[in-house]
């Protein structure tokens, strides 16, 4: 924390290696969270190009008040919300639902190497987004249930049940067993 | 352990790391956002520093004075060389878009074929995102001069794979012969390059295979720096390429290069999966002039 909070004051300044060192300490966390939520690898770099760029364009105003691995996480799933209401509303996006077969057949993809990963990307996508993104958020980004609700602007209790009903779900889609 | 803990264990564990390529994508765009957004900051925190000052009446007249004589001065001792490049590419580089691109009209294929291919890209061409381009970028190969490993095309003339014209219907591409062929596009001077587009043929389903692409500076490609390489057994002797195979479309494919600087840009391709000859509609370079 102390870290962070160091490198964000540098970053304000207009520091180029305070920006290259949180770039490389967040990134891959970034990019798993985005790849989970979209289980699309390109655009999951996408994602994770928009966020940087607009968090870096935006960085003298920035005020660091909570985890800067929290807010980077935030505004990563944020901006996956939004691609995938996008491209809910496109007609021609419909005829295909995001392939997360897609990422373990290219190759260039590195990271995704493991066929683990691949069938959990696979698994998330079966669910529905809204709890997709409160498994992913505090699995994987670590945010608590408190901290999820406030950012979703929903009741603890429901990102809760979104949480266990979408676990059931996984468990059932990964292991055949009944929920 | 009960399966739910084991399920959230397992997601917790999964670790993506991203490509280089990309790294230095985002890094070369957040860099260049940083810098824009630093000097518009230091740009309003010294207006505002300006106004408290110019609020004091006593010292009102003595520093508009003073900034008055610093601005003639800087005005006579400027040589009056202001590169307008330099202007453009800082600003260009602020910002990354998707590339626009004007696509050819489908062609009406009748039945589908049934293409198989190893490492075949999943994704179809019209879910692929637009690769992101810094403001500014043109295609720099429009009426550029094209050689090829044959001097003498099947089919059509080489110009036509720059020409602009993109369609795929009967005279618009060029056929070279089969086995490993190559285009070359020579760029008549050294560009940064973000993109490159390319249109082998797009009048049925089919795959090219061993698409590699290289950019050098040398017109012997002696120290190239390949870009893309789909040949996933490589069978071209190019190295085993990381990206996936395509069906052709009237979308081409659009290919990221990260900044490659360089004057020529080469396409190889080792025949489809309809027939061995190899085929070129256009070839577009999208970059901005090296300041």
């Amino acid at each position: 924390m102390v870290e962070d909070i160091i490198l964000v004051k540098r970053l304000r300044h207009g520091d180029q290696n305070a920006l290259r060192a949180i770039y490389l300490k967040y990134k891959d966390d970034m990019l798993t969270v985005a790849a989970c939520l979209l289980a699309d690898s390109a655009e999951a770099e996408d994602c994770l190009h928009d966020v940087f760029v607009r968090f870096a364009a935006n960085a003298g105003d920035f005020r660091l008040r909570r985890s800067l691995k929290n807010f980077l996480i935030t505004c990563i799933a944020n901006r996956a919300r939004d691609w995938l209401r996008q491209k809910a509303r496109q007609p021609a996006a419909l005829e295909q639902i995001p392939d997360p077969a897609g990422i373990a057949t290219d190759p260039e993809r590195q990271g995704l190497e493991s066929e683990e990963s691949d069938r959990l990307i696979h698994a998330l996508a079966e669910l529905p987004p809204e709890q997709r993104e409160v498994i992913v958020l505090h699995l994987q980004g670590e945010l608590t249930f408190k901290l999820i609700a406030s950012e979703l602007g929903i009741s603890i209790n429901t990102v809760q049940s979104r949480y266990r009903y979408g676990i059931d779900k996984l468990r059932k889609l990964l292991t055949g067993a009944q929920p | 352990m009960k399966s739910a803990d084991k399920i959230e264990k397992k997601i917790k564990n999964i670790k993506l790391c991203t490509r280089r390529v990309t790294d230095e994508r985002i890094l070369g765009a957040a860099s260049a956002a940083l810098k824009e957004s630093t000097r518009k900051s230091s740009k309003a925190s010294s207006k505002s520093v300006g106004r408290i000052i110019m609020k004091s009446k006593i010292t009102k007249f003595a520093i508009a004075a003073a900034v008055m004589i610093i601005v003639l001065v800087g005005l006579y001792s400027h040589d009056g060389s202001l590169d307008p490049a330099t202007i453009t590419s800082d600003r260009t580089t602020a910002k990354l878009v998707p590339l626009k691109i004007e696509l050819p009209r489908p062609i009406f294929q009748g039945t589908p074929k049934n293409v198989q291919a190893e490492n075949l890209d999943p994704i179809l061409p019209k879910n692929i995102p637009p690769v992101k381009v810094p403001l500014g970028v043109v295609n720099v190969a429009l009426n550029k001069n094209v050689t090829s490993s044959e001097e003498d095309p099947f089919l059509g003339d080489l110009e036509q794979i720059t020409d602009g014209d993109k369609q795929g219907i009967d005279g618009s591409y060029v056929e070279l012969a089969f086995g490993s062929q190559w285009i070359q596009i020579d760029l008549e001077e050294e560009y940064r390059i973000y993109a490159i587009v390319v249109w082998h043929y797009h009048a049925e389903d089919r795959v090219y295979h061993d698409i590699v692409v290289r950019i050098d500076n040398d017109q012997d490609f002696i120290d190239p720096i390949t870009v893309f390489n789909n040949d996933y057994d490589n069978s071209s002797g190019f190295g085993i390429g990381k990206n996936p195979q395509y069906i052709e479309t009237n979308y081409g494919r659009q290919i990221s290069v990260a900044a490659v600087q360089g004057r020529y840009v080469r396409l190889y391709s080792r025949g489809n999966t309809s027939n061995s000859e190899n085929h070129y509609i256009e070839v577009e370079v999208y970059a901005l002039p090296i300041k």
